[in-house]
């Protein structure tokens, strides 16, 4: 009688388990979170690192600190921060810069990547012309490369590529790497 | 004459036959009646010595004797339960071997008009599968790499013995969840892991697909997926460094887009489902987003601002 009731004790009390198990199976045991990195800018930085690396600059532009200077885009100067500064281009240290009118005067800047449009960015290559800057574009897909500009980003087939004005290039006395030549995509 | 002695030997013949059928069902009867004796001892080992041989045998279609052995084999799998682990290699033979032979008792024992061996080995069966499902849910809790297939067959022979129990039950929300939860235990497992595994991400893929496979209706199981391939894409894009050279940059990207191209569509039939569902409304936010596709990700932007002002209101 005393075994009979501890028997169904004991399959109460599995019976308990199991439902508890049920119930564990079907609760929320925390899903995936979406991650919100800027994927956009994360790329933009991967390119720009690349064209500080992959191109040649006039002696007297290989002294000091390898600048890459960000206008318009927090997220994106934030980004080459956190992911490169530190590292080296050649024999430069490289230093990512926040630019407003007061850094343009003050320093040289290797890569000045911008997101003005219209006068803004007119006003912006009419200061920077003829001077070894690469000045590097993102306008619309649908508006032509700014003139004036070395290299303008532009969305094909939802990635981001470049497109190259090596006249502008040659002009500055930059010497565009192959590397940087060979990816280049034409509209 | 000759007609008197066929006759006698068509007799003896017949007498012969019933008292050999008698015999063997009688020596049948006997052995059972003994392995249920060192049973009632908890002699099991003893009783299933005895008991086996026969199965083959004498005793290949006697309810009680197929009851007894599956009943001495699920005593000594509670045994090595209490002992040790009910997945250990002893343990799952001896519940294997006991679902076995119980079953075999109840589809003999019901053929005919049903007796109490029926009950009794429903019953067992019925503790049995709930050990099954036990060891899923431990399964999924302690996940180790690799260990999915494992589970799923817990899971299997679960649902193998409710049927026997009951063709009308149906289990299959409780293996979408089970698949939901080996996704999210092999997930768990890539973020913890210092080495990417495309192995561990292939496996969180292929759970959520078949979780949407067994109900079309599931908005979590299409949210996660959604989420998983869009991270996926992200967390390649971030494993871009100042060593990564331009050409694996665009190879990179390419794959990235993949993802994220994928996860659109589980994202948007999501949304499909629920569209007031914020998390959803800003998973396509960000996905049109990476795609680079401005015009979509402001649209869905625009309706989730709403979504949150009327919540506010």
């Amino acid at each position: 009688m005393l075994r009979l009731g501890i028997r169904n004790i004991y399959l109460l009390l599995f019976a308990i388990v199991i439902s508890l198990s049920f119930s564990w199976l079907k609760s929320d045991q925390g899903g995936p979170k979406l991650d919100e990195a800027n994927t956009i800018a994360i790329t933009k930085a991967s390119f720009l690192f690349q064209f500080a690396r992959s191109n040649d600059w006039p002696n007297d532009k290989k002294q000091g600190n390898f600048r890459i200077g960000i206008q318009g885009n927090t997220a994106l100067y934030n980004l080459l921060v956190e992911k490169y500064a530190g590292q080296s281009i050649g024999s430069q240290m490289l230093e990512v810069v926040e630019i407003d009118d007061s850094v343009l005067m003050s320093e040289f800047i290797h890569v000045l990547y911008t997101e003005s449009e219209g006068d803004e960015l007119l006003q912006l290559i009419e200061y920077t012309a003829e001077k070894p800057i690469m000045v590097v574009t993102s306008v619309d897909a649908d508006s032509a490369m700014p003139e004036g500009a070395v290299v303008n980003f532009v969305v094909q087939t939802s990635r981001i590529r470049y497109e190259l004005d090596m006249e502008n290039a040659l002009k500055r006395g930059l010497i565009v790497g192959n590397r940087i030549l060979s990816w280049a995509i034409t509209r | 004459m000759r007609n008197y002695i066929g006759i006698i030997l068509v007799l003896s013949l017949q007498v012969f036959a019933s008292t050999l059928s008698y015999s063997q069902n009688f020596h049948s009867d006997n052995i059972v009646d003994t392995a249920i004796d060192l049973a009632e001892q908890e002699l099991f080992d003893e009783a299933l010595k005895i008991i086996e041989p026969a199965l083959s045998n004498e005793a290949k279609d006697n309810a009680r004797a197929w009851y007894v052995a599956g009943y001495s084999h699920k005593e000594k799998f509670k045994r090595e339960v209490f002992i040790g682990s009910s997945t250990s290699g002893l343990a799952l033979s001896e519940r294997g071997k006991a679902v076995i032979q119980l079953i075999k008792a109840y589809e003999i024992d019901s053929k005919t008009t049903s007796t109490s061996i029926s009950s009794m080995s429903l019953d067992a069966l019925d503790y049995l599968s709930k050990t099954y499902m036990n060891d899923v849910v431990s399964g999924v809790r302690g996940f180790t790499r690799g260990m999915d297939e494992e589970i799923l067959e817990y899971f299997n022979e679960f649902v193998k013995i409710r049927s026997v129990i009951d063709k009308n039950e149906d289990w299959r929300s409780e293996e979408v969840e089970v698949e939901k939860n080996l996704a999210r235990a092999n997930r768990m497992l890539l973020e913890s892991t210092s080495t990417d595994s495309e192995e561990l991400f292939t496996r969180v893929i292929d759970h959520y697909n078949r979780a949407i496979e067994l109900d079309g209706d599931d908005y979590t199981s299409r949210y996660n997926l959604a989420i998983n391939l869009y991270n996926r894409g992200v967390a390649r894009l971030k494993s871009i460094d100042h060593t990564t050279a331009m050409f694996e940059l665009m190879e990179i990207q390419d794959a990235c887009v993949e993802l994220f191209e994928k996860a659109l569509n589980p994202m948007l039939a999501a949304h499909r489902m629920s569209p007031e569902r914020k998390e959803t409304l800003k998973g396509l936010v960000t996905i049109y987003k990476a795609l680079s596709n401005e015009e979509e990700s402001d649209k869905y932007k625009r309706a989730l601002e709403a979504v949150v002002k009327a919540d506010s209101e």
